[in-house]
Parts: structure tokens; C-alpha cells; sequence
């Protein structure tokens, strides 16, 4: 009886102090969760230099974790470069390598793209880990490895969803030694679009299948518009100058008059009428400011032209907006404007098509505006990032000087045909005036699905409406891009 | 003499008002047995519209998929999209995980919540009210609201703490385990009662022990059995119907989880997850898919098809329990 009341005590008493000591203990700090400024670790790693005449040597030098330093040739000094050199491949450090890079995906890689990653890890040593997140969940398992200390080294910054709001949150700027920022292979333009305070926060290749696969254009069959009695092709409007929104009017209405089916589809109608050069929100990465347009009277007049266009298409039951890229293959549709995902034939959009000629003659033309010169070539940025606490951000950006290139994804020959690969070229040209579609993005960061919204009802109002319903919209708008502002003063240090 | 035939003044007046009763009652009998039937045809036209189109779909070649006269009835069938369904999903493997994960958690889950309602359901101390409240609590909060909470505790997992006590004694008071990656994401929460719609059950349960006759427990103390064991012996019998009830809904339920498996997994991911991927894994595979419907419609089909087979055999008894438990939806 005793012992087993003695037992009883004894095991009240040693639940109650195992109880206190889990809280005690569970109060203690866990670790500093790594702040936005990147800590400083030297340690000493070999570096490959390849000299002027082409032989490499190796020199140990003690280097910034976060920050690599990098030498192109001399004698193997270890002066910093920000430009990559044509070995750069080789410059990787065994050091950088064994550490591996972590990849945050939303999409399995396509071959081109699988074949650009095997070969990376081949010739540097670098083991690729990927993680695949659907891109609906893609911020939150970004935030959740981020607060974990798993950071991914490599994440994309699709600016319809993440820019300013995630990329500022979650991702590091790109120090400019780490990848060589001034090298002229970087596509500025995208890369400008998620800079704030001169900090680049995505890094972006000129004319890679990989990040620029949302610029926008207008594809179509010539089988399909000559049966419809159409004689000359957007293709050949274009290369002579006169490819415009009348000339696509006239196109579509002839379309409709003679086969009674959709004369345009949209995948985004914003991008018929972002193509005057002004959208409803513009950044400007040397302020670092976003301005509500429909504020300027000029530039709303602009505007409001440009819908005007999508509401003459709508009332003559010319357009309609489609997800369904299958329409334009069955000869159901006489044009699409949509995202240049679909130049790649690897994406295979075209791969069921059942009009005269089949995929490989499918042509592309930039989206019109008011006339040719004046047009500009809408466009979404995707860049690549790095995330907060990566732990290898030297070899993210060796991966993502490789990986972006379109030489080591094989794409020049993965585009359906010349005129593809021409018109392509062109819309990413350096050169090529376009406009940085950041509304959307802008107006869902303070309310989900708003954009959308405004675009519907911009997309149905009458012509003479159409003012009315920018001017209804204009308050929001205006504390969107107020929001945003603030988000970017006070995230970007 | 003639049989006189009784005249009852005013009978033949009733006779025809009696059948003008029936004829009005068999007409309204009619008229309901129609609208019934119009209504459940209606009903069940919507509930099983998705499931004939995806068999539809599924089993269309590339030539019927492009073919606007074949809306419903295939000219060409063919049963490649199951075969590039099966390349996509990795369907064995995916499969396999998902029984691993979801199918054990979830029984995991069916024995702790019948405990836990139990307990809820038979035994009077203080704070009984207030925990049942914060147990129904917890099937309120949307799960997306705790997230990074809930990855981060499993991220680093320290047992209040303790794991970094007995590290710091060995060299290492930052210890803790990492359960992101493993099963044990599940398991745990399932066997602590907190795992996906926990708080419902423990409900059901705690309803249904309610609802048996204490004599039963009496009878079992009065013959020496202490709480446990007239918890087995007693109890868990008498409830196979609320037992089957709760285990499908949440075997379903693990089976469909999405969420909660994209954060905590990196690879090696349940089918609910490989199913939203199906497409771009195709394409990584060199597989050149003529129509994305056909492939995702057999998808979905494989998908389903293991709770299909699982309901077929328990139709019998997930229906009696649901009429007993009183369970709807």
C-alpha cells in the first residue's frame, strides 16, 4: 500500500517537473531566424583562373559566403570581374560545387531544359536538387523553406504573381559580383522591372525561351485565314509596315463574315491594348515607384483609345477571350493573341492541329497598336531569384548564367519555323520597344482577383463607357499602386 | 317474391364522391411519383455529368478529342491516355506513397479520435466543456491559416524543447529532428488527434457514445473492468457502424489531401499532388500528349478508381452506419 502510494507521488510529481522543463526549455530562443542582410563567413576555396592564353590555374583565395569573387583571366589575381567571360563554366570552384544548388520549380523541366541541367551538373560537379510546387502553392512552400532554413538557391519571379509583393519578402537582392551584373548577356530590360533602389532582384538571359515566355503576340494559320478569303497575312502586314489595329480589325471581321466563327481570341485582353505603350500602372526602377496612369490626362486619353479597340471588337462579335489554344488548330478561331510559350514547340500547343499545313505553319506576328511604329510588345517579366538565406548563392548564379542561356537548351531548333524564330527575335530584341504589364500584379497584391475584375468590365463597357468604368476604378487603383509603393520603400533597404 | 333492392336515399350521392376522392388521390400519387422522379434524374444527372465525362474523355483518341461531332460516344477509342496517365502520375510509386502516408494515417486517426471522444463522451472533469470547444475549434481553422506554423514545428521538431536538453548534455543543444519529408508529418498529428478534420470525429464519436446505454459500462465495472478495458471490450463492439463511418471519410479525405502534402514533401509526392503535375510531366518526358483532356480524364479515373473499389465493398455497412450515425454528406 505504501509503495503504491509512493509510486503514485513519484510519478505525479515527475510528470508535473518533465511538464515545467519542456516549457522552460521550449521558452529558450530557437536560433536567430537570418535577417535580410546576408551574415559574413570567410573561408578559403581553390578558383580556376583562366589566363589571356588560355591556360587555367588554380589559386586559393578566401572568399565572402554570398558574395564569390571571380577571376577572368591575368595571372591569378584575385580582382573582382562583373562580367562572365567565355569559360565562366570553369571558373565554378570545387568548394561552390560540393555544396550543391536547390531548385523551387512550379513545372517539371522540359527536355531542353533537363538536358541544360544534367549537362551543368556534369561539367561543374554541381548536384541540381529540384522541388516541384504547384504554382498555386509556390509562395507558400517558398515562405515555409525560407522560415525553415531550407531556402531554395533558385526560385522564379513570375511578376504577375510576385512582384513587388514576394520578391521583396522572400528573395535577396543579386549582389553584382556574384553575377557579374554589368555582363551584357543579362537582359536589362526584365531585369529592371524587378529592380527597386538599384537592387535587381531576378536575373533574366535576352531571348530565352526560359524567361521570356510571356511577352505577348498574335498567332494564327495562313490555311486557315485564306479559306476565310483572306489574301494577305498579318506576317506580310507586318514586314511591310502596316500591321495595325485596323488592319487586325478588318482581318478578324472578314474571318467572322465568311466562316461565322470567332474572329480574334485573347488569352489576356489588356494585351491588345497595352500595346499603345501605357498600361494602367508603370514602374519606374530608378525611383522605384509605381504610378496610376489613368492620374496623367494624356496618357488616360491613350488608354482609353486603346480599349476602345477590344470594345469594337467585342460589339462586332469579333473577339472573346480563350484558354483554349486547340480552337486556333481546328480552324475555330481566325487569330489568338497570347503569351510566346507557345513559339516553343516543346510546349507542344499546336501539337493536335488538324488545318492544312499542320503545326509547323502556324505564324506569329507582334500585337498590333494604332500603326506599327507606335506599337510596343506587351510583356510579363519572369526572372530568376535567389531566396533569403540560400546557402549557395554563387552557384545560383552559375546555374542561372547556364541554365537561361538559349544556346544549352537547344532552342534554336525548337521553334516551329523561320518566320517564328524572326518575329520572336524581334519581340525580345533589346531594341524592341515594349511595356512592362505590372497591373495586374500590382492591383491582386492588396485585393485577390481585382484586376480581373476591372479587366472584365473594361472588356464589356461600350466604347463611350469605357472612361467611366476607368474612372470608377481609379481609387482603387490608386491605393493599389500606393500599397505597392510602400511595400517596396520600406521591404528594399 | 322480388328482392326488393335497399334504397338509401342520397348513397349513390356518396359513391361517386368517394371516387372522385380516389381519382384525385391516385392522380396526386402520380404527379408526386413523376416530380420524383424528374427531380432525382435532374439530381443525379449533375452529381454523375463529371464522372461520365471523364470516362468519356478518357478513353477518346486524339482524332475523337478533336472531332466536334464526338461529344459523348467515341469513334476511335483508345486507351492511351491511361498508359500516358500511368507515365505521369508514376502511379505505382505515387500510389504506394499515398497509401503509406494517407491510407495508415487516416487509421491512425480513426483509433485516436475514438479515444479521445470516449474520454469527451463518458468521463465528467473539469474543463470538459471548455477542451471540447477548442476541439471543435480546431475543425474550424482552415489549415492554410497555421501553415508556416505547422511546417516550422515538424521542421524543427524539439519536443517542447527537450530534444535540445539531452543535446546540450551530449555536445549539441541545437538538436532537433527533421520530420518535413516523412510520413511522420501525418502520423503524429493523427495519433495526438489533431490530424485532418480530427475535431469532426471526436464530434461523431463523442455523439454516438453518447447515445449508448450506460448499463453496458456498468455492467462491465461491476464485473472488475477498469475504463480501458471496457473501452475495448464494451464500446469499440458496439461501434462498427460509427467505426466504418469515420474510417471512409477519412480515408477519403487523406486520399484527397493536397495541401498539407505539397508543404511537407519534396519528392516522392502522394498522387493528389502528381495529379495537378500530370501535364508538365508528360512533357519532361518526352511524351508528346495529343490533347491535355484525354490524359487528364484518365488521370482523374486512376485517381478515383482505388475509392471506388473501396466503396464497392463497403456500400452495405457506410450505409447503415450513415442511416445509425445519422451522418449526411
Amino acid at each position: 500500500m505504501k509503495t503504491r502510494n509512493l509510486a503514485k507521488f513519484l510519478s505525479k510529481y515527475f510528470a508535473l517537473i518533465l511538464a515545467m522543463v519542456m516549457l522552460f526549455t521550449a521558452c529558450a530562443p530557437a536560433g536567430d531566424i537570418d535577417d535580410d542582410d546576408e551574415y559574413e563567413e570567410e573561408y578559403e576555396e581553390e578558383v580556376v583562373v583562366t589566363n589571356p592564353d588560355g591556360t587555367t590555374t588554380t589559386v586559393k583565395q578566401t572568399t565572402e559566403n554570398g558574395g564569390g569573387t571571380a577571376n577572368n583571366g591575368g595571372s591569378g589575381s584575385s580582382t573582382k570581374s562583373t562580367t562572365w567571360g567565355s569559360n565562366y563554366i570553369k571558373t565554378m570552384s570545387s568548394t561552390v560545387a560540393k555544396k550543391g544548388i536547390h531548385v523551387l520549380m512550379w513545372r517539371s523541366y522540359s527536355k531542353g531544359e533537363k538536358a541544360a541541367v544534367e549537362s551543368f551538373q556534369k561539367l561543374t560537379g554541381c548536384k541540381v536538387r529540384t522541388t516541384v510546387v504547384p504554382s498555386g502553392q509556390y509562395g507558400t512552400k517558398l515562405q515555409s523553406l525560407i522560415a525553415g532554413k531550407d531556402s531554395p538557391d533558385v526560385v522564379c519571379l513570375d511578376s504577375d504573381q510576385y512582384w513587388p509583393g514576394l520578391a521583396v519578402q522572400s528573395c535577396q537582392p543579386l549582389d553584382k559580383y556574384t553575377f557579374r551584373l554589368d555582363d551584357s548577356v543579362w537582359n536589362k530590360n526584365q531585369m529592371n522591372t524587378v529592380t527597386a533602389k538599384g537592387k535587381t532582384f531576378g536575373a533574366a538571359i535576352t531571348g530565352s525561351f526560359i524567361n521570356e515566355d510571356i511577352n505577348y503576340l498574335v498567332y494564327y494559320f495562313p490555311s486557315v485565314l485564306k479559306q476565310a478569303g483572306i489574301t494577305t497575312m498579318p506576317y506580310d502586314l507586318w514586314k511591310s509596315g502596316k500591321w495595325n489595329w485596323d488592319a487586325a480589325y478588318n482581318i478578324a471581321k472578314t474571318f467572322y463574315e465568311k466562316t461565322k466563327k470567332t474572329g480574334i481570341e485573347f488569352l489576356d485582353r489588356d494585351a491588345w491594348a497595352d500595346s499603345c505603350g501605357t498600361g494602367l500602372v508603370t514602374y519606374d526602377y530608378k525611383n522605384s515607384t509605381f504610378t496610376n496612369n489613368l492620374a496623367n490626362a494624356s496618357k488616360k486619353k491613350t488608354i482609353v483609345n486603346a480599349w476602345s479597340q477590344i470594345s469594337k471588337l467585342q460589339s462586332a462579335n469579333l473577339c472573346k477571350e480563350s484558354f483554349d489554344t486547340a480552337k486556333l488548330g481546328r480552324g475555330d478561331c481566325g487569330m489568338y493573341c497570347s503569351i510566346s510559350y507557345g513559339v516553343n514547340s516543346e510546349n507542344d500547343w499546336f501539337g493536335s492541329v488538324s488545318v492544312s499545313g499542320g503545326a509547323k505553319s502556324v505564324e506569329v506576328v507582334p500585337v498590333p497598336a494604332a500603326s506599327q511604329s507606335s506599337a510596343y510588345v506587351p510583356y510579363r517579366s519572369k526572372t530568376w531569384g535567389v531566396a533569403k538565406g540560400a546557402k549557395n548563392v554563387e552557384g545560383a548564379a552559375y546555374f542561372l548564367r547556364y541554365y537561361l542561356d538559349p544556346a544549352n537548351t537547344n532552342q534554336e531548333n525548337l521553334y516551329y519555323n523561320s518566320k517564328c524564330k524572326e518575329v520572336f527575335k524581334y519581340i525580345t530584341a533589346a531594341s524592341t520597344k515594349k511595356t512592362f504589364m505590372c497591373a495586374q500584379s500590382v492591383v491582386n497584391y492588396q485585393t485577390k482577383a481585382k484586376f480581373e475584375e476591372i479587366r472584365n468590365k473594361l472588356s464589356e463597357a461600350q466604347s463611350s463607357a469605357i472612361q467611366t468604368v476607368l474612372d470608377s476604378y481609379n481609387p482603387t487603383i490608386t491605393s493599389a499602386v500606393n500599397a505597392a509603393n510602400k511595400l517596396v520603400s520600406t521591404r528594399v533597404k | 317474391m322480388a328482392k326488393e333492392k335497399l334504397i338509401i336515399p342520397g348513397a349513390q350521392q356518396t359513391k361517386s364522391k368517394l371516387s372522385k376522392y380516389q381519382v384525385q388521390k391516385q392522380t396526386k400519387s402520380v404527379l408526386v411519383s413523376i416530380f420524383r422522379y424528374v427531380l432525382l434524374i435532374s439530381v443525379g444527372y449533375i452529381i454523375l455529368y463529371p464522372l461520365f465525362a471523364l470516362i468519356a474523355y478518357s478513353i477518346m483518341s486524339r482524332t475523337d478529342l478533336l472531332d466536334p461531332s464526338v461529344v459523348w460516344i467515341s469513334k476511335t477509342p483508345s486507351f492511351n491516355n491511361f498508359k500516358n496517365a500511368w507515365l505521369g502520375l508514376d502511379y505505382l510509386n505515387g500510389l504506394s506513397r499515398t497509401v503509406i502516408v494517407g491510407v495508415v494515417s487516416a487509421f491512425i486517426e480513426v483509433i485516436s479520435c475514438a479515444v479521445a471522444a470516449y474520454g469527451f463522451a463518458r468521463f465528467k472533469f473539469k474543463g470538459n466543456g471548455f477542451l471540447f470547444a477548442l476541439v471543435l475549434f480546431t475543425a474550424i481553422v482552415p489549415v492554410q491559416v497555421i501553415a508556416i506554423p505547422l511546417y516550422l514545428n515538424f521542421r524543427f521538431f524539439n519536443l517542447f524543447g527537450l530534444t535540445g536538453l539531452i543535446g546540450g548534455i551530449f555536445g549539441n543543444p541545437e538538436f532537433v529532428f527533421d520530420l518535413t519529408n516523412t510520413p511522420l508529418t501525418f502520423y503524429l498529428p493523427s495519433l495526438f488527434g489533431v490530424g485532418l478534420r480530427s475535431g469532426l470525429f471526436i464530434f461523431i464519436y463523442r455523439q454516438f457514445f453518447l447515445g449508448l446505454p450506460k448499463e453496458l459500462e456498468e455492467a462491465a465495472y461491476i464485473d472488475g473492468a477498469g475504463p480501458l478495458k471496457t473501452f475495448l471490450r464494451v464500446i469499440i463492439p458496439s461501434s462498427g457502424v460509427v467505426i466504418v463511418t469515420v474510417s471512409i471519410f477519412s480515408v477519403i479525405w487523406h486520399w484527397n489531401e493536397y495541401f498539407l502534402s505539397v508543404l511537407y514533401f519534396n519528392d516522392n509526392l502522394p498522387l493528389s499532388v502528381s495529379l495537378t503535375q500530370i501535364n508538365s510531366r508528360l512533357s519532361s518526358l518526352g511524351v508528346t500528349f495529343e490533347t491535355q483532356q484525354g490524359n487528364m480524364a484518365a488521370a482523374c479515373l486512376l485517381f478515383m478508381l482505388p475509392m471506388l473499389i473501396m466503396y464497392i465493398f463497403l456500400q452495405r455497412k457506410f450505409i447503415q452506419s450513415v442511416d445509425r450515425v445519422g451522418i449526411v454528406g
